[in-house]
């Protein structure tokens, strides 16, 4: 009897477990992700018949920082309604927990019009894409004149993700530029160095700055308590070389001589410029010339024990000259802050970077196939850029972000809140007069627009557009890769001796660095070619 | 000398385990230049509540401790509602199927149907961005449930007997003989429960889509890492620096989310401890 109680309480529990599996819509894609290429060939079509009197609505899902709009954003987000007849809801998820909400959103089924990603190489983005989820923008910013106008041929480039002409986003465009470093004017006149009118160093007179500031008793506070630069690890929690504009270490070009069209000097066998940046670093770090504590630094320790007068180097944009010297002189009323770059062995300035090529792109909106009209938003996001616009995504309103005194800007008092929406949806390329706050005073403004401008004027674009190849993704390279980013830190704390780089690299390529080369430049050939 | 040696070593672990708070409270009470001369400082310098007038500033920080006090009041009270109405019945020897639906509930505790198909589950409920999903699925945990059972079981059975032949009904069984024996288990178990609704962000990520929306440890862990988790990603330095949070701020947050629990934690320590032997099994 007991038995059969048994079978019977299992087999309903059976039947329920079948009903609740098969009921309800599981969680079974919205039909239009099935047809993408639908939704974006009716996109045209559907807007030509959107109603003129009532607003489209524009779903965007965003990533900022803070997720309340300011009443400065609000009033710049009314303004661009009325311009485009939308209505526009922002989705700002927490930034902590912005790519499970992103995985969350793309499994969901229900899609926002816009969503924002931050990187092609998203995993997320590049399954999005796969699947149909984004439309290409192509016949969508034919129209989009301050688009076309104002982003970087790379950055639309980075963006064809099938290496076909179809574009998959509309990029957030920031400046490309060759950052260098901020130096203590104060410790420079102290040890009697005097700053070139070009504001270019060579690698010596930067190495002899870094001994100085460390030996030199810069702060005349008769302590040994200072450092000449302050590092920090990088995205991968290591250290990287410094000053790789010195070494030619410019990322993917074309080479003249060797097996390969296009080499990055980090992999290339035939080149030791990596080397001998490799050399550099370990010999300032070695020297005691280097914080201390930069292996374990980030960002904000680094320029914190800047700020705090322990060491005179710092490696920043020179945009963020305002706030940073203003904290400077919180805690040393005399410091004063100078610009340097550091020229090659052919005394040029030339950008370097070990990172994938910076194309411009600092995150980018995808559209997606159930957005009922792409075109208004490619319409919100040209006019967020246009000639009537642009000054207010720059500057704000008065009243709200800034006052006018006389006949120039001013900033408020208390200062205004940081319109996050307003200034960091869309951005206008090689435009460094967004950088130029209405804080900064005439003085301020005349010091840095040079530093800002030869930021601009150095760089050297890398022809790699930040793809990454199919080899990248194998289990042995990811592996190696981890190897990789530990010798190099190893080496530059002299854990290793420099001759270690060439085992390293030979390693590197016997686990499919070699593959890796020739898929990047079976896509930059392919690239050029196109253009 | 062994009271010496004792009295010396508990002091130096207090002091030990002191200084992190005194720390986070004078960082917070000090201006960013005083942080950033002496950012391990015991005391505060040069005193200021800059740092707390500016978070007084925002709603936000009001806003997700209202929230929260909602979340764990409702998820407390109907939880240990709850862990009664089905600990007690299945405390019950007489109780058919008790055993096949103890292995039931024990499945729980070790299989989970995963982030995303309770993402769907809470989408079809239509309880996305409400406070009904941060509420809801964490009433019931396994674990508590067999500590009350457990507890429900270690009471004699002669107090009911006697209450039954007095004419009582099982409800008032319930409620006016056993819960009031069971107060130890139950101002843990709403202790334990507390703490977890306190605590909890991970949900909040998952299923809250509005600020409005948010928890309290959610907005502190934006305070804490927001700006720093932006700055990692790609082309950090776009992000201008005003948009980088001052240690003193983030000191300054800490410090208001942690009062509620320093106010009342030293009032409940002891049922803490008692709790986790609480329900333990007996011979």
């Amino acid at each position: 009897m007991q038995s059969k109680h048994k079978i019977l309480f299992g087999s309903m529990m059976a039947g329920m477990l079948l009903l609740a599996a098969c009921s309800g819509n599981g969680g079974n894609p919205a039909s239009p992700s099935a047809q993408p290429s639908a939704s974006a060939q009716n996109g045209n079509a559907q807007g030509g018949k959107t109603q003129d009197e009532a607003p489209v609505e524009i779903k965007i899902m965003a990533n900022y920082t803070k997720p309340e709009l300011t009443d400065s954003d609000k009033k710049f987000i009314e303004e661009i309604e009325k311009l485009n007849n939308v209505k526009l809801n922002f989705e700002i998820p927490p930034a902590t927990g912005y790519s499970e909400q992103l995985q969350l959103m793309l499994a969901s089924g229900t899609y926002p019009d816009v969503v924002m990603f931050t990187d092609t190489a998203n995993q997320s983005f590049q399954n999005a894409v796969k699947d149909g989820l984004l439309i290409p923008v192509n016949e969508y910013i034919e129209n989009a004149e301050y688009l076309r106008q104002y982003t970087y041929q790379a950055s639309w480039d980075q963006l064809k993700m099938n290496q076909d002409d179809n574009i998959y986003g509309i990029p957030r465009t920031s400046v490309v530029r060759n950052d260098a470093y901020f130096v203590r004017q104060d410790w420079l006149d102290k040890i009697g160095f005097e700053v070139p009118a070009d504001f270019a160093v060579t690698l010596d007179e930067f190495a002899y700055i870094l001994e100085q500031f460390t030996k030199g008793d810069p702060d005349g506070n008769q302590k040994n308590d200072t450092y000449g630069y302050g590092g920090a690890y990088n995205g991968n929690k290591v250290l990287d070389p410094i000053v790789p504009g010195a070494f030619n270490l410019t990322g993917w070009q074309a080479v003249e001589s060797g097996e390969y069209a296009y080499m990055n000097p980090l992999y290339d066998r035939n080149g030791d410029n990596f080397k001998k940046a490799l050399e550099f670093s370990a010999r300032m770090y070695t020297s005691g010339y280097f914080d201390p504590d930069s292996a374990t630094n980030d960002y904000s320790k680094q320029r914190e024990r800047f700020v705090k007068g322990l060491t005179g180097v710092f490696p920043g944009f020179s945009g963020h000259y305002d706030r940073l010297i203003n904290d400077l002189k919180q805690t040393n009323a005399d410091a004063e802050l100078t610009y340097l770059f550091v020229k090659n062995e052919n005394g040029e300035v030339k950008g370097g970077s070990l990172a994938a090529s910076s194309t411009g792109l600092w995150g980018f909106w995808g559209i997606t196939s159930t957005a009922k009209n792409p075109q208004k938003i490619v319409d919100v996001l040209n006019s967020w850029i246009s000639d009537d616009m642009w000054d207010k995504t720059a500057k704000g309103y008065e009243g709200l972000d800034y006052v006018v005194v006389g006949d120039k800007k001013a900033p408020t008092d208390p200062p205004a809140v940081v319109a996050e929406v307003r200034q960091s949806t869309m951005r206008r390329a090689n435009d460094t007069s967004f950088f130029l706050t209405v804080s900064l005073t005439d003085e301020q403004r005349a010091k840095i627009v040079p530093w800002l401008e030869k930021s601009i004027e150095t760089v050297v674009p890398a022809k790699d557009n930040a793809f990454i190849p199919e080899a990248a993704k194998k289990p042995d390279f990811m592996d190696y890769t981890k190897t990789w980013q530990q010798t190099i830190m190893q080496i530059i704390m002299g854990e290793k001796p420099v001759s270690e780089f060439d085992n390293l690299l030979e390693g590197w390529y016997k686990n499919g660095g070699g593959d890796y080369v020739q898929q990047m430049n079976d896509y930059i050939t392919k690239m050029e070619s196109s253009k | 000398m062994l009271d010496v040696i004792n009295y010396t070593l508990i002091t130096l672990i207090c002091v030990v385990m002191l200084y992190p708070f005194m720390n986070v409270v004078s960082v917070s009470l000090s201006s960013y230049s005083s942080y950033v001369q002496n950012p391990l400082m015991v005391w505060p310098e040069d005193v200021t509540l800059g740092a707390y007038k500016e978070i007084m500033k925002s709603g936000m920080l009001w806003r997700s401790y209202a929230n929260t006090i909602i979340v764990t009041v409702s998820g407390v009270g109907i939880g240990i509602l709850l862990y009664i109405l089905t600990a007690y019945p299945l405390s019950k020897k007489v109780l058919k199927g008790r055993r096949t639906l103890m292995l039931l509930i024990v499945f729980t505790m070790l299989f989970n149907g995963g982030l995303i198909p309770n993402f769907y589950l809470m989408r079809s409920l239509d309880m996305l961005d409400t406070l009904a999903s941060l509420v809801l699925p964490a009433l019931l945990t396994g674990f508590n449930l067999i500590l009350m059972k457990n507890f429900f079981e270690s009471l004699p059975e002669e107090i009911e007997e006697a209450a039954r032949i007095d004419g009582a009904s099982d409800p008032y069984i319930l409620f006016r003989i056993v819960v009031p024996l069971s107060k130890p288990i139950i101002a843990t178990l709403c202790l334990f429960a507390a703490v977890g609704y306190w605590n909890n962000f991970f949900n909040a990520i998952v299923y809250i889509r509005s600020p409005d929306n948010w928890p309290l440890m959610l907005y502190l862990r934006e305070v804490i890492e927001g700006a720093s988790t932006m700055a990692r990603s790609a082309n950090a330095a776009e992000m201008g620096e005003e948009m980088m949070t001052s240690e003193t701020i983030k000191y300054a947050t800490l410090v208001l989310v942690m009062i509620p629990i320093l106010c009342v934690y030293p009032f409940l320590q002891k049922y803490f401890v008692k709790g986790i032997m609480l329900g333990s099994v007996k011979g």
